[in-house]
């Protein structure tokens, strides 16, 4: 166990409480504030991974009973596929905090703590191998993205927070519901509430249809995670979220939160409820090959460039789940490669998005056009992050698509022929955006002066864009972190 | 000895109680008479409560264990509501002096051990009620309380022809150790009781007075009935009909339980529901309150057990502490606002006073069952026993019900953060100190209740 986790774990809650006491004319202390906050917690989690001794077992980091509240035990562990997220966390911290460096508000302090908070409510529930742990953290999550929606967002930011609240709290509160459930038969087996792997195992619930309890308790978990990844017919939130929220909430979001419902699948459904997964594995496959088409299609028609790369995210999301389900070693190895991959690219076309409102106050695409002749530097990294995320071959977005599709073959051909379509449309729409945004004649004689991008607002782009072609073309940089996870999950759980 | 000290402070309580009712007549001063009595009375009663662990006058009255439990919780809260409705406004001390006897009802009904003890006391509370309601001096104030006593007075009398039944069941009107002669009449009684019930704790589709007398009841008047009324008559009933259920021949208690159950699940949904739909805060509170009673009274349904009325206590007592909480701080945003009880008045409310804004944010998480609140952990001790008793459809039926919940609950925190012009105008809000000390409390209480449970409520 690490004795000082605690007090790691802990780094970013404690700097976002800083920022309540931060002076509050002081703009630029409390951005300086907020950067080093982010470069420590990445720091931190960086060592955390490198300190782990196997990344292909889940290593205890810290273990307490509560005997105050129903005697359960609450632990957090660590393997190379939480790791990766823990960094992939901490870093969209960063490029959040660069990105969003000239964000003009009277709230800075307020935008801070909550995307600090957030953060770590993303790293509790990564960390966290308890039921009871993982909802806590899963729950506060809600809430500072509902405020950050709500406070710093669009127009419609009311409508979208509160939609975006509603539908993923209800998804959790069927989640409590089955570990009320799992409760109970773990106080009359066992004499304790605790909800821990073995316990969970140990309750023996059986499957023999869909109103059998596992399955009753793998659909509450899979509409909660579902909802959260969103998955095809889960996903209405989404595209409303992503449209309202500021840039930081969709780079969060897009980046991180979004894979937390497929973390879900992978730590908890998949390994604890087996027969439930395995009888289930079809219908999820066509839900997230319907997800890829789906998305794709509705993207291709967006007018909105915010609302394009909302519903790019639907359709990559909905390879991932296709992958994870398949229950095949390539194509789950496959999806969490492109969990990363959406990760870098969406986060980094959401920035994209960002610089050019910033210049034309407007996300209509027709609005644009012909940008690269006044901001060329803008549009090569913007180029190059929407190829990563067209699954352009070399980019890191190829690599992953292709080992799920290739998986998921294996498993259920029409599905993985389905989610292959995907691989034409999202070039159509991609390039469309590409094309409106950048390329062509330049109709409007405003977007003349637009300014390029500076050092400091192209330093994301440029790392993104870095990481889009450097992990296309080393992919096993990436999959070496968690192999030996994807060895467990296929002996163990899948 | 003791029994009589027991008979001495309830005489103490009512002279001194008296007194304070007199004093209100005197002009000169009588308020301050009135505001010492009460007190006085409120805390020599709070202090006799230590003495002994269990009071028995006859067969007739008694309490012992967590009833004892009970009634201090109660009476360190209607110490603290003396104290505060003194330090606001010594106006409202005739609600002190009402709030007085609605305790010492509450006093009786929880030791009552038959059924005229049990209907006396009831009768004390509710009249008392009807007298806060009517003394709100808000518009509809008398309209609400004539609703509410003519629907109380109706249902009085189905409880009287429940006692009948009762008697012709048993023999007799003890409620402790009765035999019973016929199932059938006995059966008829215990239905009458759980209608009886319903109607006292406002569940659907008894409910019909809830939404009014909430609506026309001043905040502190509001907090006294959630504290007294609501708390003690909960407590009664619920533990009350487990206790009788037992007798109950298997399939008449069959045919209780699903209606119980039925109602449950009905007031869960429909509480949840008309709660999203409505425009005022009081009536989203009643509303909510409707809900809330759907959640705890499927305890009826189970087995007697004294961790489990400890339970139920603390769930009644954090329930209405929070809703108080609640109702307290959005009187305070009301009180500035032209609209009182609009749903404009939390608008802008986090840049006018951040303290009350995340205060009011807390108490609302906890009331739509947040982890790390109470709410969220009486939640999961509630539900954990409905499933553990195989209740399982119902207490899932009421669980997708508190989804609706969330909704009105989520509304209050989207409000507070929504910049409004005309509310960014409004004065900031300056909060006292008496008021500061409530918000404390239920936080305290809020929290320690959501992080440590076990350390209240014998949970292994």
């Amino acid at each position: 166990m690490d004795q000082l986790f605690l007090v790691k774990f802990l780094i970013p809650l404690l700097w976002a409480i800083g920022f309540l006491f931060a002076p509050k004319n002081n703009e630029k202390s409390i951005r300086l504030y907020a950067l080093i906050g982010a470069f420590v917690t990445l720091a931190y989690s960086i060592k955390m991974y490198m300190d782990l001794p196997d990344p292909g077992v889940l290593t205890t980091l810290f273990k307490f009973d509560m005997p105050l509240f129903f005697n359960i035990s609450y632990t957090f562990a660590m393997d190379g596929l939480s790791g990766l997220l823990l960094m992939l966390n901490a870093f969209l911290m960063l490029v959040v905090v660069i990105a969003t460096w000239e964000f003009k508000t009277d709230k800075l302090r307020l935008y801070y703590f909550l995307i600090f908070l957030l953060t770590w409510a993303v790293n509790g529930s990564l960390l966290s191998t308890s039921l009871y742990g993982f909802y806590v953290f899963w729950e506060l999550m809600l809430i500072p993205l509902f405020i950050l929606v709500g406070v710093f967002g669009g127009e419609n930011r009311r409508y979208a927070s509160f939609k975006f609240f509603m539908m993923t709290a209800a998804g959790s509160i069927l989640m409590l519901a089955s570990m009320c459930y799992m409760s109970a038969l773990a106080y009359k087996f066992n004499g304790s509430y605790d909800l821990n792997y073995e316990v969970i195992k140990s309750l023996g619930l059986r499957y023999d249809g869909f109103g059998s309890p596992q399955s009753l308790i793998f659909w509450s978990f899979a509409i909660a995670f579902f909802l959260k990844v969103p998955v095809f017919p889960f996903h209405s939130w989404l595209p409303d979220a992503h449209v309202e929220a500021p840039t930081a909430g969709s780079i969060i979001l897009a980046g991180i939160l979004l894979k937390l419902g497929i973390y879900g699948f992978l730590r908890f459904v998949i390994p604890l409820f087996p027969e439930a997964v395995s009888a289930n594995r079809d219908i999820v496959m066509y839900l997230g090959a319907t997800g890829v088409i789906y998305g794709a299609l509705t993207a291709w028609v967006q007018t909105d460039i915010k609302k394009l790369v909302a519903f790019s995210s639907i359709s990559h999301m909905g390879y991932i789940i296709m992958g994870v389900f398949s229950q095949n070693p390539l194509a789950v190895k496959g999806a969490i490669f492109q969990m990363i991959a959406h990760g870098i690219s969406t986060p980094g076309l959401f920035i994209g998005v960002h610089y050019l409102y910033q210049r034309t106050h407007t996300k209509k695409m027709d609005m644009y056009g012909g940008l690269a002749a006044v901001m060329p530097k803008f549009a090569i990294l913007f180029f190059i992050i929407t190829a990563g995320s067209m699954a352009v071959p070399m980019t890191c977005g190829f690599v992953g698509e292709f080992m799920i599709i290739m998986g998921s073959y294996q498993v259920n051909t029409i599905a993985a022929f389905l989610a292959a379509t995907g691989i034409i449309l999202s070039p159509i729409y991609l390039l469309k955006m590409y094309h409106l945004t950048a390329l062509g004649e330049m109709k409007h004689e405003e977007n003349k002066s637009l300014k390029d991008l500076s050092l400091l607002e192209a330093t994301p782009m440029i790392v993104l864009s870095i990481m889009t072609i450097g992990f296309g073309l080393y992919p096993k940089a990436i999959m070496a972190l968690y192999d030996g996870t994807i060895n467990f999950l296929v002996n163990k759980g899948l | 000895m003791d029994n009589l000290t027991f008979v001495q402070n309830v005489l103490i309580f009512l002279g001194l109680n008296g007194v304070a009712l007199l004093g209100l007549n005197i002009k000169k001063n009588g308020k301050y008479i009135s505001f010492a009595a009460t007190l006085i009375a409120a805390i020599t009663f709070f202090a006799m409560l230590f003495s002994r662990d269990s009071f028995t006058l006859s067969e007739l009255f008694s309490l012992e264990g967590n009833k004892i439990l009970l009634l201090k919780i109660v009476s360190v809260l209607n110490v603290l509501m003396i104290l505060i409705n003194g330090y606001y406004s010594l106006e409202k001390v005739k609600n002190s002096v009402l709030m007085s006897y609605m305790f010492m009802g509450g006093v009786f009904l929880l030791g009552a051990n038959d059924l005229m003890t049990f209907y006396v006391a009831m009768e004390t509370i509710a009249l008392v009620g009807y007298a806060l309601v009517a003394t709100s001096d808000l518009e509809n104030s008398r309209e609400a309380a004539v609703k509410y006593l003519i629907q109380g007075a109706v249902i009085s009398v189905i409880f009287l022809l429940g006692v009948a039944f009762y008697l012709g069941a048993t023999n007799g009107l003890t409620l402790v150790g009765a035999t019973v002669v016929n199932q059938e009449f006995y059966a008829i009684a215990l239905g009458i009781f759980i209608l009886t019930a319903c109607f006292k704790l406002g569940a659907f589709p008894f409910h019909a007075w809830i939404a009014d007398v909430y609506s026309n009841v001043s905040s502190g008047n509001l907090a006294t009935n959630f504290f007294i009324s609501k708390i003690i008559i909960g407590f009664k009933f619920i533990t009350l009909l487990q206790l009788l259920l037992l007798e109950c021949d298997p399939h008449f208690q069959d045919i209780l339980v699903m209606i119980i159950q039925w109602i449950a699940v009905m007031s869960a949904f429909y509480g949840n529901i008309m709660a999203v739909v409505q425009g005022q805060f009081k009536r989203i509170i009643a509303y909510s309150s409707v809900a809330h009673t759907g959640y705890m009274l499927m305890m009826i349904c189970l087995n007697p057990d004294e961790n489990l009325e400890k339970q139920l206590i603390a769930y009644l007592v954090l329930y209405s502490l929070t809703a108080t909480g609640v109702i307290l701080i959005l009187n305070q945003f009301a009180s500035l606002n032209k609209d009182k009880d609009g749903r404009n008045i939390l608008k802008s409310g986090f840049y006018r006073n951040k303290g009350l804004s995340i205060m009011l944010v807390i108490f609302v998480l906890s009331l739509g069952s947040i982890p790390l609140t109470s709410g969220f952990s009486m939640k999961y001790m509630l539900f954990t026993n409905y499933f553990r008793e195989g209740f399982t459809k119902e207490a899932t039926s009421i669980f997708i019900s508190s989804i609706v919940g969330l909704a009105y609950y989520i509304r209050f925190v989207s409000d507070l953060f929504t910049e409004d012009e005309v509310a960014m105008k409004l004065p900031a809000i300056k909060t006292r100190f008496s008021e500061s000390l409530v918000h404390v409390i239920i936080l305290v209480s809020i929290f320690t209740f959501g992080i440590a449970p076990s350390l209240f409520l014998g949970l292994k």
